[in-house]
């Protein structure tokens, strides 16, 4: 069984969502309740990259403190705050959320997925005529989506999960929203990373032919 | 808005709409002399009054008077109150933003609000209704914006509060809340609905230039620059495309940006302007977010700008 209260809206300080929370928290919480999971989920305005931040806690009396961390983390990097709810629920859905690779297989993986979206992209009407007035080379961007599970002292995991369709953008955004967390005591240490796409839904949307470039924006349609 | 126009007397309209006065009206011509020049619009003749203003009239019944107004080859402008100006064309009469109103309301869709509700008082002993119009940012410019805005266009200046970081406004007035409210500026949370039936052309990059600031990005790729506009709301987000549309740039289809998790989907929209049509961006819709200035600057498309509104300001 699960429930998504409301904890937040937008306008609402830190401090208030603390006190929203503790609330929502003293009713909602049953003998049955295994496990809450909170999150914030945004956007960095300057760096172009969406990211989603969950703390997961068996401890009632800490969801408070951890909403109010998340909405304060999310809000000092200049972010749209998208986001910040929890859920009660009656098992233990972190278990699921394992992702355990280290950055450089994940990173072969994204060399490997890039390679294959090149040679989707050259299959294109105006890539080919690209090539055949001259470029030389073909270049990608799709979203990705980069997690990384955290170990944590005060809670039972942490999941960061940054979203840009450049590989570095994407992980030096997640390597220092990784440091912001453990600064404020949030989790101890990276036990892994992880790469989501999913390819098969990927569609180029837009062409640029640039010098010896010619640039291929996939993105997923709306549905 | 919308719902009021060709209903009654422009005097009642008027009353309805804002209930504090009523706009100067002659009724009668009264003697008053009139300048040579007659423009017809349609159905309509405009008069320039020899005591200041002007007269509009419709098969020869006076149906307006008004202080000020804009003349263009196409059309007339009158400004009623509170931003929004009477336009006169061949097509027709319609009420229609002024600039400051519709960045206004560009920049409320994208990181602002327009609330009501109740609230009981226990001092008081009964319900009380709170109206607030809000918007929040971390840049101290585009709080200045709002704050420019609101007072450019409901003469309220709006009160701060926040910390360091996240700066956020509002101004509570009914008035204010019903205005943008009739228009459909905000319509919840995070949904927003664009006023296109009341803007023109001008107003249309206004509001673009409002609604960019807050949910626009112009980031560094690889290979160049991209210009997203972002948002949850597909629906609103396909009036602004649609806006952009209606100004002749081509923007892409709406995609997905997917955060998957075991549990569920949260999806954020976009679009985003071709290249080619970055220049054009620049010179005609703009920003007032310090970091796209900046990022316009480096793309070396400087638009210096003449006019008061609808692109970046040097």
């Amino acid at each position: 069984m699960m429930s998504s209260p409301e904890i937040w809206e937008r306008f609402d300080t830190p401090r208030k969502v603390r006190v929203k929370t503790k609330k929502c928290i003293e009713e909602r919480w049953k003998d049955t309740t295994k496990e809450c999971e909170i999150w914030v989920s945004g956007r960095d305005r300057e760096e172009d990259v969406s990211f989603d931040i969950r703390i997961y806690t068996n401890d009632p009396k800490k969801v408070p403190g951890f909403a109010e961390q998340l909405l304060d983390l999310a809000e000092a990097s200049g972010t749209k705050v998208y986001d910040l709810s929890l859920e009660l629920r009656e098992s233990q859905v972190s278990d699921e959320e394992a992702h355990k690779k280290d950055i450089v297989t994940v990173e072969r993986t994204y060399d490997e997925q890039q390679t294959l979206l090149v040679n989707r992209a050259k299959a294109d009407e105006r890539v080919r005529q690209a090539l055949a007035e001259g470029a030389k080379n073909v270049v990608v961007f799709a979203d990705i989506n980069l997690l990384c599970e955290m170990d944590s002292e005060v809670a039972r995991k942490v999941i960061g999960e940054a979203i840009a369709d450049d590989f570095e953008t994407t992980v030096n955004w997640l390597v220092k929203m990784i440091e912001r967390i453990k600064n404020r005591g949030l989790a101890t240490k990276v036990i892994g990373y992880e790469l989501w796409r999913n390819l098969d839904r990927l569609e180029i949307y837009e062409v640029d032919a640039d010098g010896d470039d010619v640039c291929v924006w996939l993105g997923y349609p709306a549905k | 808005m919308g719902t009021k126009m060709g209903s009654g007397r422009l005097r009642d309209q008027y009353g309805e709409r804002f209930n504090q006065g009523q706009p100067t009206w002659s009724g009668e011509k009264g003697g008053e002399c009139l300048l040579g020049g007659v423009k017809q619009f349609g159905g309509h003749e405009v008069r320039e009054l020899s005591t200041g203003g002007y007269e509009l009239s419709k098969g020869g019944v006076v149906v307006g008077s008004f202080r000020s107004g804009r003349i263009d080859p196409d059309r007339v402008v009158f400004p009623l109150s509170h931003g929004t100006w009477l336009e006169v064309s061949d097509r027709g009469t319609r009420e229609i933003l002024s600039p400051e109103k519709a960045m206004l309301g560009g920049l409320i869709a994208s990181d602002g609000g327009n609330h009501f509700y109740y609230r009981f008082d226990k001092r008081l002993g009964y319900r009380v209704s709170y109206y607030t119009t809000r918007f929040a940012s971390e840049d101290i410019e585009l709080m200045e914006l709002f704050d420019g805005l609101s007072e450019a266009v409901y003469d309220k200046t709006p009160r701060h509060y926040g910390k360091e970081g996240m700066r956020k406004g509002y101004i509570s007035s009914k008035e204010v809340f019903y205005d943008l409210n009739d228009l459909g500026v905000k319509t919840g949370p995070d949904e927003f609905h664009i006023p296109r039936e009341h803007l023109d052309s001008t107003g249309k990059r206004a509001y673009l230039a409002g609604f960019f600031s807050g949910d626009g990005n112009i980031s560094k790729s690889t290979n160049g620059f991209e210009i997203r506009v972002y948002s949850e709301h597909k629906e609103g987000l396909e009036e602004v495309r649609q806006t952009f549309l209606d100004l002749g740039f081509h923007p892409s289809e709406i995609r997905e940006s997917i955060r998957q998790r075991e549990s569920r989907v949260e999806i954020i929209h976009n679009f985003s302007i071709p290249v080619k049509e970055h220049r054009r961006f620049a010179a005609e819709i703009g920003s007032h977010r310090p970091s796209h200035i900046g990022r316009l600057k480096k793309m070396g498309e400087l638009w210096v700008c003449n006019e008061p509104l609808g692109g970046i300001w040097v």
